[in-house]
């Protein structure tokens, strides 16, 4: 019985099923999204078996100190085995054949390892290496398309070809250094020196460390990067990604709640009649209710299960890349999380429509037959100002005389506004983020960057760029300075990335509170590293230099960052100098004259300075780290927004069509007396607009505020306090009009049944 | 010699259901005079209602040729039959067929939205046509507000609103109880005294004997017509004896 409803209620059945669908669809791709690395993620760290530590001695060239850390490690009941590998850290440029130079990555040439690398897993080619062969990894190859069998040529004159492509859990992101596997180090001069630490069954990297310093006063003279941590930076982007739209999801799935309770709210009231048939029949309302439940469940359950499945397509989109980077062929798996959202969506819509259908218990059959009067059951209500027949009084009284629908309206209406404005906002700012670089990773906005090749001629190329006509100074800094934080049980990594610059003055290089270090004893800090050592602004912090040297510095400001998910802190060189910390500058922020753009400085000079070091543009230079962070949400936000679009579309064009429905009679009367199609369509379409307008009016200013509070939140995690955006009108003004046009011709669709004959409405029972 | 309002030429209308042709009217002439009261009678499923629709362009003739005032309206574009559904005709439903969203005033002001007149003088004629009909207590009720006999009345003041050249009426009697219903007959006497043409559907005697004209329908063709003159309240029974008569004759 249930079953012959979906034939007579064809477009209810079609829009509930397409709703849930999509909410759905929403729902579970946003969840394999935050889901969809982990098993993954475990299957590739299990296969690989690399070592649960790295440690980056802070003396890196220096093997006595990485002997040192071996010795004290193996000293360690939970650790297995460890080894001390040394490798060559590129300066040099690499210039692949055919392809042009690499620019904006970090390499390190690593000799082959048995232990670390006798089980990578291989994607291409052999792991078998002969001298001039190389491995790389999978995300190198992926990015930069190189494959098997072509050369990179190292800038000193040693080639390697590639004969194989690997992956490995600390080899998934361009941003952290990217190891090539090579048989032998090229030569014995210039090594840096690496310890690997493998674990036994069951103990965390953080584990380990942990042990080490408590066996070691504290103290580990390097910096660890732990297995875990690199895995969770992998997924990190997701995570943030995956959790905006979670949030936007369920808000969705809410909103259709009350879309599909008015939908079923408006059937049962057409159906009054039948169901008090029924009742005269003698069936009980369980009876009745179990027939509409059966017809919704239905409904309910296909449309979930199906958006479900279609889900794959949003999720693979956006896992695509990190399960290419893996090897991983076969995509994510929607089941389990397709289950739990089905089971989400299912139990909750199931509410919606149980609660509605108790209504069914409150028709008494012979008030429905007796008169319309009773049918109709509504409360008395106020005529207020009588209003004339233009489309827009027409209009104005379906939105006074209806309040119930046009705050459903409203609420769709601004709901799909702000998935709009939100998406569109967040792909403008996206755009610029190339641009603004300097403030998203927290250091100055300088025009050109220099890094030098050579350390030997750093300070005679400073002192020749700074003569060039076009520039305007040139300030030194480096970030090869280790600096850690005094180490608390439990902490894991105590290491700050560190910026040290000559001088902040007159820079811009913005902070959320206080100011950049003026005087050799200030430092400032990461919000997110002040907060988790307890510190505001203007007290005293302990840091140490190069891993031992203890030293107190007055906190003058804190700032925000991408670069090391926050966790840094900005001193001034002469600090340095004044602790007697050996270090050496080598890059520079060249400042240019007015007028002249980078590009122009660069084809000029580029060339010059080839020996010393890289000229290169501040906008290219970070560009790998702000990929990894713009480029996943570019990929979701895009189907999102289409997703969010439609789901408003649908939503309308229900809410319009099911108007039509209930007022098919009232529209035939109008025709009947003498009111033309065209007449009643400029109603329709005059009632949406205006309430279009009026949503729209109340999103756009809810959505300036609240927007970059959002992302403050969803940036939370890595110490973020402010989220600038600034507002291109022109991506506001046309994704708002576009909103408004989808709503106007989604009115259009709906209202196709005016241009029916009206005399089949006004005779039918 | 009276005037025609409304001429047909061999209409027919037919439906199509299931793949089966229902040839409800066929081949109908019929004319309509100027002041005529015209009662069409037969039996249920006889095409009354059909034959309405084609008469007061609600709907569209399969074939044939409907005049209005000697202009054909068979074959005009959607927009010129709703001005003349608008400005030439009035029509009166069985199930009144009120717009539930308006009040009884706006019910009645609600065809009048294009005319040129001021906005005060369709007011006043809305309310002199209420006030005749003795509804202006219940001016600012919505129709759940109203009983059957008023919102029948109130749809006879909106098909009355523009001056309509006819004033079609399907059994408006027929979902009143007889009290409420000879309420309706005699607003509509009274108009047909006024001068109003009327046409009306029926199957009720009581309602039948008020008409100047008697128009008999069977399978969609015309099967007899008695002229009864105008109606007066005394002659009632003679004339319902009459239009037994003429009923009977035709196996009614
Ligand atoms: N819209 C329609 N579609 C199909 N058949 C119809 C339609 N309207 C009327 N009919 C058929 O036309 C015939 C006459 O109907 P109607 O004019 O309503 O009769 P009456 O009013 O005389 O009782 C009936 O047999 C009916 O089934
Ligand atoms: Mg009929």
């Amino acid at each position: 019985m249930w079953f012959k409803k979906i034939r007579k209620k064809k477009i209810q059945s079609i829009f509930i099923v397409l709703i849930l669908m999509v909410c759905s669809m929403l729902m579970t791709s946003s969840f394999v999204i935050i889901t969809a690395g982990d098993t993954p993620y475990k299957e590739l760290s299990g296969e690989c078996r690399s070592p649960i530590v790295k440690i980056y001695p802070f003396q890196s060239n220096d093997p006595a100190i990485a002997e040192q850390i071996k010795e004290n490690m193996e000293k360690l009941d939970m650790v297995e085995h460890v080894e001390v590998i040394p490798y060559h850290y590129m300066l040099e440029r690499i210039q692949i054949d055919g392809k042009g130079s690499m620019e904006g990555y970090f390499f390190d040439l690593m000799p082959w390892n048995d232990k670390t690398y006798g089980s990578i897993r291989i994607l291409e080619g052999s792991r078998e290496l002969k001298e001039g062969q190389c491995l790389i990894s999978a995300v190198l190859s992926n990015s930069e398309e190189i494959r098997l069998g072509d050369t990179l040529n190292m800038e000193n004159g040693i080639s390697y070809q590639v004969t194989g492509i690997y992956t490995d859990p600390y080899n998934m992101n361009l941003s952290f250094d990217s190891e090539i596997i090579v048989k032998e180090n090229p030569r014995s001069e210039d090594l840096k020196y690496q310890v690997h630490v493998f674990a036994k069954e069951g103990s965390s990297g953080n584990e380990v460390i942990d042990a080490y310093r408590e066996q070691n006063d504290g103290i580990l003279e390097g910096r660890a990067i732990t297995l875990e941590a690199r895995i969770q930076n992998n997924q990190i982007t997701e995570r943030i990604i995956g959790g905006i739209l979670l949030g936007i999801s369920v808000v969705i799935l809410l909103i259709s709640g009350i879309m599909i309770r008015y939908m079923i709210k408006s059937t049962l009231a057409s159906e009054k009649k039948t169901i008090a048939i029924y009742k005269m029949l003698g069936y009980k309302n369980g009876r009745i209710i179990s027939i509409y439940l059966k017809f919704y469940g239905f409904l309910v359950v296909m449309g979930t299960v199906l958006g479900s499945c279609l889900s794959k397509m949003i999720s693979d989109s956006f896992t695509k890349n990190t399960f290419r980077n893996m090897g991983v062929t076969s995509s994510s798996s929607i089941v389990s999380a397709g289950i739990l959202c089905s089971g989400i969506i299912i139990a909750y819509a199931m509410i919606c429509v149980y609660l509605l259908l108790r209504v069914v218990g409150n028709i008494r059959p012979m008030e429905v037959f007796r008169n319309e009067a009773a049918y109709s059951g509504k409360k008395q209500r106020n005529a207020g100002k009588v209003l004339g027949f233009s489309p827009i009084h027409m209009a104005m009284r379906m939105i006074f005389r209806d309040k119930k629908n046009t705050c459903m309206l409203v609420i769709t209406c601004i709901m799909a506004a702000y998935c709009v404005n939100f998406a569109a906002t967040a792909m403008g700012l996206l755009g610029t983020f190339e641009e603004s670089n300097y403030y998203w990773l927290g250091f100055d906005k300088h025009d050109v960057s220099f890094s030098s090749t050579d350390l030997k001629t750093y300070e005679k190329t400073v002192e020749k760029l700074q003569k060039e006509e076009e520039v305007e100074k040139v300030i030194k800094t480096t970030t090869r300075v280790a600096v850690s934080v005094p180490w608390v049980k439990g902490m894991g990594d105590t290491i700050l990335s560190v910026m040290v610059y000559d001088t902040y003055e007159n820079l811009d290089m913005p902070v959320i509170q206080g100011r950049n270090p003026a005087h050799s004893d200030e430092i400032a800090m990461g919000s997110l590293m002040a907060e988790k050592m307890n510190k505001q602004v203007g007290d005293y912090v302990d840091i140490y230099l190069n891993g031992n040297q203890k030293v107190t510095l007055l906190l003058c400001g804190t700032y925000q960052s991408f670069y090391d998910m926050g966790k840094s802190c900005r001193l001034l060189g002469k600090t340095l100098e004044e602790k007697d910390v050996s270090f050496q500058y080598e890059e520079a922020s060249v400042y240019l004259k007015e007028g002249i753009e980078p590009e122009e400085f660069l084809k000029d000079h580029e060339k010059e300075y080839e020996s010393d070091g890289k000229l290169i543009d501040r906008a290219e230079k970070y560009a790998n780290i702000l990929d990894m962070i713009t480029g996943p949400q570019m990929l979701a936000i895009r189907p999102f927004m289409i997703m969010a679009i439609l789901l408003g579309a649908l939503n309308i064009i229900a809410i319009v069509y099911l108007k039509n429905m209930d007022n098919r009679k009232t529209q035939s009367i109008y025709k009947a007396i003498g009111y033309s199609s065209g007449h009643l369509l400029k109603t329709n379409i005059t009632y949406v607009f205006l309430i279009a307008l009026f949503s729209l009016s109340i999103t756009i200013p809810i959505f300036i505020v609240a927007f970059p509070k959002t992302m403050v939140l969803a940036l939370s995690m890595m110490g973020f306090r402010e989220y600038p955006v600034s507002y291109d009108i022109t991506v506001v003004i046309i994704s708002n009009l576009g909103t408004l046009a989808v709503y106007l011709l989604s009115v259009l669709f709906a209202s196709k049944s005016l241009y029916d004959n009206p005399i089949s409405e006004l005779t039918s029972e | 010699m009276k005037t025609c309002v409304i001429e047909t030429e061999k209409i027919c209308k037919s439906f199509v259901s299931d793949g089966e042709v229902n040839n409800v009217i066929k081949n109908l002439d019929m004319k309509l005079y100027q002041e005529d009261f015209t009662v069409i009678m037969g039996s249920s499923g006889s095409g009354k209602s059909t034959l309405l629709y084609l008469l007061s362009g609600m709907d569209k003739v399969t074939s044939g040729k409907v005049y209005l005032k000697e202009q054909e309206i068979t074959g005009l574009k959607e927009s010129a039959m709703a001005d003349i559904r608008k400005d030439s005709i009035g029509f009166v439903f069985q199930n009144m067929n009120l717009i539930p969203d308006l009040t009884l005033l706006e019910n009645v002001l609600s065809p009048s939205y294009q005319s040129k007149i001021k906005k005060e003088e369709k007011k006043k004629r809305a309310e002199m046509l209420i006030e005749k009909m003795e509804l202006s207590a219940h001016k600012n009720k919505f129709p759940n507000q109203l009983s059957g006999g008023q919102k029948q009345r109130t749809a006879i003041c909106r098909a009355l609103m523009n001056q309509p050249e006819v004033l079609f009426a399907d059994e408006p009697t027929g979902a009143l109880n007889s009290n409420a219903g000879k309420g309706v007959l005699d607003t509509f006497t009274k108009l047909h005294e006024d001068g109003q043409s009327i046409v009306m559907v029926t199957h009720d005697l009581k309602a039948a004997v008020r008409g100047s004209r008697v128009i008999f329908l069977r399978d969609g063709r015309i099967d007899g017509e008695l002229e009864q003159g105008s109606f007066r309240q005394k002659e009632e029974e003679a004339r319902e004896r009459m239009l037994y008569e003429f009923l009977k004759e035709r196996n009614w």
